[in-house]
């Protein structure tokens, strides 16, 4: 068999089995919108039987896990769903190195796995440019 | 990676198809990404990325070309900066 087909099964499997690790988390925009104060203080103010019902709501916390998320500046915990990027750089490559400007964007499926495109301008030094996309499904 | 509340390593490994336009000529090719970035956290939205090592391979391209003599080409970006959203 062609050593660049097994390179490329492998690279294939690794990708599958990358995917498969991780447990689904929610996004953040995947959540319900958090209950303001005032949305939380009618809650507690309904009559008894309908506060019965709510046994997941905790009594003595005042402010669900959500809430607390979006006050923490630089929480990460979270799996986005999409991402826009740009980057700029020097690269190496089949046709001589070159500095590149690239914009890109991925939409998360599932887990890590996400599909994406990429489009890529190079310019090798002093000379022509070349222009490439790139259709991605990638594990991050 | 979470390393720090606002630093993580983002490692990807990818697969898909490149077209590349070069001035006379325009491929479609597979192509196999591994992909390495540090990313420091500026907000909830906001991320900047950059290469594993400050002049090191970043995002790491393994392309197949039927038509090439050697058909396998590997494409490293170095010194790679970026801004991400996520969202």
């Amino acid at each position: 068999m062609n050593p660049h087909i097994c390179l490329f099964a492998a690279a294939l499997l690794a990708s599958a089995t990358l995917q498969a690790r991780t447990p689904e988390l929610p996004a953040v925009s995947d959540m319900p919108a958090a209950p303001t104060r005032s949305a939380w203080l009618e809650v507690t103010q309904l009559p008894e039987p309908v506060r019965l019902q709510e046994e997941t709501i905790p009594a003595v916390q005042p402010q669900p896990a959500a809430d607390r998320l979006v006050l923490k500046p630089l929480v990460t915990d979270t799996r986005p769903r999409h991402t826009v990027f740009g980057n700029v750089g020097a690269e190496t490559g089949m046709f001589g190195g070159g500095t590149f400007w690239s914009l890109g964007y991925t939409y998360r499926l599932q887990g890590d796995f996400c599909i994406g495109g990429v489009v890529q301008t190079t310019y090798h030094y002093g000379q022509s440019a070349n222009f490439s996309i790139r259709l991605l499904e990638m594990n991050y | 990676m979470e390393l720090k509340n606002w630093l993580a390593i983002r490692v990807g490994v990818g697969l898909g198809l490149s077209v590349l336009a070069m001035d006379n000529e325009t491929d479609l090719v597979p192509v196999g990404r591994l992909s390495v970035q540090w990313v420091v956290r500026l907000g909830r939205l906001v991320a900047l990325t950059c290469s594993p090592f400050v002049l090191g391979p970043s995002n790491i391209d393994f392309v197949y070309d039927w038509f090439e003599v050697s058909p396998l080409a590997v494409c490293c970006e170095y010194g790679q900066l970026g801004l991400s959203f996520r969202f």
